[in-house]
This record gives structure tokens, sequence and C-alpha cells, in this order.
């Protein structure tokens, strides 16, 4: 029994020690890789929003972000130029890493930054995902990281694989066709062309609890908004519209304009704007706007942030 | 804790080691470690239900010892009764008192009169049917003397809380299982290989096929006014896929770690969707289940040594309380009902060629094949979809609003590549080809087959995804 014992630790040993070589070299060759694929799909967007962006004016922020900003239109309207490197699915603290990070690079003039008012409230999801393949390399995520989540979960981390789990053929493919990529004409900006929805969108009440606010991302918060300014970076924290009424309790908004007006941080909540709140056309979903509603809540927002911004137009 | 957290993962080895260096050879501290661990493992999940785990153990225990002591067979019925009522009891308090209680209200408020009784915020322990149903197998073996009552209360207890099958079975029978606690378990190097085994299967079927589908599953099923009859057929053929990938994925690991500790546990699942009739396929399906059920229900009923309206009859009670003990709610009594029917419309079709019909490629057996799934591909809308209306909304959606196929590239993509491993490996056993990968002669094959597939599993398994379906039950 010792024997058999003995034998059968020796090949789990085996098996372990093996899958530890190969995580060893899939990582090696996937961290090489990503600097090349830079701006190239999803997964490169967020290494470019990371390392590569170094434009004046920066849109961060989520899926909302991504399909609201018109960048042109940005660009436009403040004579600078403009990235949005807003990606699905990220939300609060992925962006405050990665506008971090990006502060760490270099100064942009402005920073818009789009976050959900209930962003601060410990109930709201708060997704790293997108973020794994950085940790152990950048100083802020691996910080959010342990400080967010369970030890299981970054535990786990620990393995290169699982780094990139689910993304290793997205981002094979894309070193593929590196050399055929010119560069994203949109600025990262995403356009939901406008369609004909199976079911008209009903305006319904949206109940979220964020009543208790977070202390770690509070503290975050405050962090990066003190860093802006220490920077001279001027900031901008904004929510954009939304098809449904939204009337729960938002501490995590009212902490939010607190910690903005502390830090002379311009704060505009547009999720409730009655003109889009009359006009389900110009959205895809209750969350999102199409590319017209997108041109039309750029318009707004350009007006609404002329003045705080006067100072840095071109 | 559940088998695809790094909990477990930490868990496992730790009590194997344990197992097998500090309690070698001695039953006692065998069965003790497997006590102390089974009740770590279930306390993790909720502290607050272990007493009602052993309450369960100890009654059905203390039923067995109380019959043992007596021939009267008026007493030992007595007892008998009295460790499934309270057992059923228990398990009818936390699983099915609001549904029953909202369906009296339902029902009086159809005829006007309004109720005012409300339901109670109970929450279920998990694995309560699973392990009910375990304990009372063993009541009702030794009232009807097919095993002997036990004295060995720790390996009794080690039996019915056995943690790699306390949370959703296999439903382990006393007769079989219960005599592998009685004896010291030696290590045994072929076994252990093959315990390992399952578990990789297993939890590539869990992590890359099920959860990998439940993606796209779920973002279809939250949202179903806004998707047409295409994808939602589509949705119903991917949960259809999902479900075995998910509970038989769960199976293999549960079976896996307990051949690990050298308690071997019943097989639950055999290529249900190789099944050319529904009566086929219930014989690979959920197999402890079925036989559970058999054994307690349908033969006590008379099975199908009666007349034949009796034996229709038999057949739809047994298949009814089968969807009832998957959850209280109506779609699971249809579903199961709908089980029950089509078993017995086959048997009207096929008499008793059911049992023997060919393994032989033909036409017949491809239309067979198809109908089998089909039927069950539509059976399965009800169970994963809580809302009769709903359902409803599904099947006329299927039939009246084709059109453009959602799609979600990373979900399909990956879990098409999963599906076709695990289709290649079932196909295979199905066939019972002679190829081996895993189970290679060579050892190189063997060995590059366990790292491929760990490096799979970490590269495209879903690691924070949810947890097993069956767990709800």
């Amino acid at each position: 029994m010792k024997k058999g014992l003995l034998r059968f630790g020796v090949a789990v040993l085996v098996v372990l020690c093996s899958v530890a070589v190969i995580d060893f070299a899939i990582g090696k060759m996937m961290d090489w890789m990503l600097p090349q694929i830079s701006n190239q799909g999803e997964t490169g967007k967020t290494y470019f929003s990371l390392y590569d962006v170094n434009t004046p004016v920066v849109i961060a922020g989520s899926s909302r972000s991504a399909h609201h900003y018109e960048t042109q239109q940005v660009e436009d309207s403040l004579g600078l130029p403009t990235y949005n490197v807003s990606r699905d699915g990220c939300f609060f603290s992925h962006n405050s890493c990665v506008i971090n990070t990006i502060m760490d690079r270099y100064s942009p003039k402005l920073i818009i930054w789009e976050n959900r008012t209930e962003y601060l409230a410990e109930s709201e999801s708060d997704p790293f995902v997108n973020l794994y393949p950085y940790y152990g390399s950048n100083e802020w995520v691996t910080t959010a990281i342990e400080e967010e989540l369970p030890w299981t979960e970054y535990a786990r981390l620990n393995s290169n694989i699982y780094k990139f789990n689910s993304i290793i053929h997205r981002v094979l493919t894309r070193f593929r066709s590196r050399n055929s990529f010119e560069g994203d004409p949109l600025k990262g900006y995403e356009p939901l062309a406008p369609r004909k929805l199976v079911k008209k969108l009903e305006l319904t009440e949206e109940l979220k609890d964020a009543t208790k606010v977070s202390e770690t991302r509070e503290k975050r918060f405050r962090a990066v908004l003190a860093r802006a300014k220490e920077k001279g970076i001027k900031m901008i924290i904004t929510d954009s519209p939304s098809y449904t009424i939204r009337r729960f309790e938002n501490a995590s908004k009212a902490r939010m304009a607190e910690i903005c007006k502390e830090y002379d941080v311009l704060f505009i909540d547009n999720t409730q704007d009655p003109y889009f709140l009359e006009h389900p056309e110009l959205f895809d979903d209750r969350s999102h706007l199409n590319s017209d509603g997108a041109k039309k809540y750029t318009e707004m927002f350009l007006n609404q942030i002329h003045d705080y911004v006067s100072s840095i137009k071109k | 804790m559940t088998f695809q957290t790094l909990e477990y993962l930490i868990f496992l080895p730790i009590v194997f080691l344990l197992y097998w260096t500090l309690c070698r050879g001695n039953k006692t501290l065998q069965n003790g470690l497997l006590l102390i661990a089974s009740l770590v493992f279930y306390g993790w999940w909720d502290w607050r239900f272990l007493g009602l785990l052993l309450l369960t153990a100890l009654s059905t225990f203390y039923a067995g010892d109380l019959m043992g002591k007596t021939e009267d067979p008026k007493r030992r019925k007595w007892i008998s009764i009295g460790a499934i009522v309270l057992n059923i009891g228990i398990l009818f308090y936390f699983k099915y008192f609001n549904f029953f209680v909202q369906s009296f209200i339902d029902a009086f408020a159809l005829f006007g009169a309004d109720m005012n009784v409300s339901t109670l915020k109970i929450l279920l322990p998990v694995g309560i049917s699973f392990y009910t149903f375990s304990a009372l197998s063993y009541s009702i073996d030794v009232y009807q003397k097919k095993i002997e009552p036990t004295k060995d209360v720790l390996a009794y207890l080690a039996y019915i809380t056995f943690f790699p099958s306390i949370l959703s079975g296999p439903i382990s029978r006393a007769q079989k299982t219960l005599p592998q606690y009685f004896v010291a378990r030696t290590f045994s190097y072929d076994v252990a290989v093959a315990a390992v085994k399952a578990i990789l299967i297993g939890a590539m079927m869990k992590l890359c096929l099920a959860d990998r589908l439940a993606i796209y599953v779920n973002t279809v099923y939250a949202n179903i006014a806004q998707h047409n009859g295409t994808t939602l057929l589509f949705t119903s053929i991917l949960y259809t896929l999902q479900i075995y990938a998910d509970f038989a994925g769960y199976s293999l690991m549960a079976i896996g770690s307990g051949k690990l500790l050298g308690i071997e546990l019943p097989t639950n699942f055999i290529r249900p969707y190789f099944a050319k009739t529904v009566t086929d396929f219930w014989r690979r399906w959920h197999i402890s289940l079925t036989t559970w059920f058999r054994d307690y229900i349908y033969f006590p009923l008379g099975g199908n040594r009666c007349s034949k309206p009796r034996w229709m009859l038999n057949q739809m009670i047994v298949f009814t309380v089968s969807g009832l003990w998957h959850g209280a709610a109506y779609t699971f009594l249809i579903w199961g009902a709908f089980h029950g029917a089509c078993m017995v419309v086959e048997r009207q079709i096929y008499g008793d060629k059911i049992k023997n019909i060919s393994d032989n490629f033909s036409i017949a057996n491809v239309l067979r094949w198809i109908i089998t799934f089909t039927i069950v591909n539509f059976a399965w809308i009800f169970f994963r979809v809580s809302d009769l209306g709903d359902v409803m909304t599904i099947f006329k959606k299927i039939f009246t609003e084709p059109g453009e196929l959602f799609f979600d590239l990373d979900s399909l993509l990956l879990g098409f590549l999963a599906l076709a491993i695990v289709f290649i490996y079932d196909f295979i056993k199905e066939k019972q080809l002679n190829i081996h990968l895993l189970s290679s002669k060579n050892i190189v094959v063997r060995y590059i087959t366990a790292i491929l597939l760990v490096v799979y599993i970490l590269a495209f398994g879903v690691l924070n995804g949810a947890s097993f379906i069956y767990f709800q039950f």
C-alpha cells in the first residue's frame, strides 16, 4: 500500500510539474504577445488603455461609455486629441486601475470617467476579470484585486494560464493578424446601429440596493481624484442616460457627489434626463444608447461641460 | 465549498493524505476522519443545518437498531413508519410547505375565497433530498429484512454524511454502499488513478462545457421576450446539453472523490442522450434516483405485475413524484408527468420489445433517437423555466417566430469545442471502441492527455462560474 501511495504521489507530482512548466511558458508567451496586439479587439483595448493611450483627453468607463461618447465629436469640440478607452464589462475598480496607470505614465488634460452613480455601493458588482492578465505586474491592479476579491480568486491568479482564462484564443487570433491592423478610426467609440427591437422598450422602475457605501471603493475613488488634482488633471465624473426610472435610495451617488465637490471635480448625473426618457427610439436596450442617441447625448454632454473645460480648450 | 472551488482542491488532498497515512488500515479512524471531514464540508456550506443532517442520520440509525431488536412485525412496521414520517416530514417542511400552502390559497381563490394564510421564509438545506433518500433506503431495507441493522453508529454516520455524495448524490443505497464502511479500506494505485481520471473528466464537463453553455443559456432565458423562436429553440438544445454536462460532470467528480477514499459510489449516468426511447433515457439518466423510485415506490405499487391500466397509473405516479422531488413547482410536476406519459405511450407502441431495441445503425434507430432527443429537449424547458407563462411564450415563439440566431461567438466557440470533446469521449464509450487516451497502455499518451486536460480546464474552464444545477434540489 505504501508503495502504491508513493507511486500515486509521484504520478500526481509529474502531472503537476508538467502543468507548471506549461503554465510558465504560456504566461511568458502571452506577456510577449499582449503589447503587440495593443488596441486590437477587446483584450488589446485594455492593454492600450493601461500602457499605450497618450491623448490629452481620455474617456474611461464601461460599455455604456464605449457606446455613448462619440470620440470624434468630443475631439472636434475640445480641439484636443481624444480616445475612448471604455470597455464592455469594466466597472468602477477596473477603471480606477486604468486611470491610475495612465496617470503614472503622463498627465492628460482631461479625463471623462463614466461611472454609474451606484458604483460605490457594496452591493454593486465590480468585476476584475479583464484585468487578470496584469495581476502581479501592475501595482494598481494587484492591490485592487487583493483588496476586493476573496483569497480563493487571487490565489488562482498565480497560474499564468488562469490569468488568460478564456482569452488565449483571442490573443492568438489577434496576434496572427496584427500586421494588418491599421488603427481604430472611431478612436474607441463603439456605435450601436439603430435596430428594430423585437419588443418595444418599456419604461420600468430600476430597483437597486445602494444604501451601503463600500469603504475600499470610496478610498480608491478619493485616491484617484486626489492624484488627478495633484497632477493638475481636470476630471469629470458622469453617468449617462438609461431608459429606466431610478428612484432608489442612492447613498453612493450622494457620497460620489460629495467627494467630487471636495476635489473640485465636475459631477454630472444624466441618468434621468427627461429628453432621453421620452425617446426610447434612441436606445438599443435599457442601458445603452444607439448611435443616434449617442450623437445627441455627446452633444448635450459637451454643452454641459463647456464652461468647466474652457481653460483646456485649444 | 463545492467541487469546482479552490477550497475543495485544498480540502480533498488534505483529507486524502490524512486518510491514507494517519488512518491507514484502521476502520474506526477512517470512518471518524470521513465523518469529521464530511461535517466540515457540509458545515462550510451552512453550519446551521448540521443538526438536521445528524437528526436524519441518527433517527434512521436508531430506527434500524430498534427494528433489529424485535421480531414483532407490527412493532417493526410502526418503527419504520415513524422513521419515514419523521424524515419525509422534515423534507416536506423545508421543501414543499410553501408550495402546498400557496397551492391551497390559489385553489380557494379560484372559487372566490380569499385565504389569509402567509407562507414562511424557509431556507432549503442543501442536499436534503439526497441524504434523506439515502437514509430512508436504510430504514426500509432493514424493515424489509434486505439488510441487517448495523450496530456501528460511526460507520453509519460516515455513510450518510459522506461528503462527495451529500450535496447532490449519487444517492447511495445502504445495501450496496454501507458494507464498505465496515472494513478498513486499503489503498489501490489503479483505483486512485481511475478516481483522478473521473474527477478530471467531470471537471472538464462541468467547467468547460456546462458553465460555458450556461453563459449563453442564462443570457437568453433572462430575457425571453426579446428573443425569437430560432434562438429559443437553439437555447433549449444548449440547456439540454448543459444540464447533462453539469450533473454528469458533478456525479463523476463525486464518484472520483469517493474512489480516492476507497468508497465506491453508484453510477449515475450512462450517456443518456444516446437513448433511443424515453424508457431507455431513464435507464441512463440519474440512475441512482430512478432505481430508488423503482425499488421503493414503483415495485410496492405493483410495478408491471398488474393490469395495464394499473401499470399506467403506477408509471404516472412514479414520474409525477419524481418531478415533485426535483422541486416544489408546477413546472417540475409537468416535466415528470410528461416523461411518465411518454413512457406509457412508448409501451403501447413497442410492447415488450422496448427492452430489446437493437443497437445497430439503421434509419429506424436514427428516427427513434431524434424523437427521443426532441421529447427530452422540450421537457427540459419545463425544468429550466420556473414560470408556466414563460414556458408557453417559449413554445409559442418556437413555432411561430423564426428569426436570426442570437450569436455569442465566444460562448458558442468554446462551448462547441468542449462539446466535441465530450461527444467523442461518450461515443467511444457507447460504441465500446478500442481507443484510449487517459487509459492508454502507452505511459506517454496517458500523461500527455492528463496534462493537456488540466491545461485545457485552466485555460478554457469557467472557473468562477455558477454552482451545480442539482444543488437546488
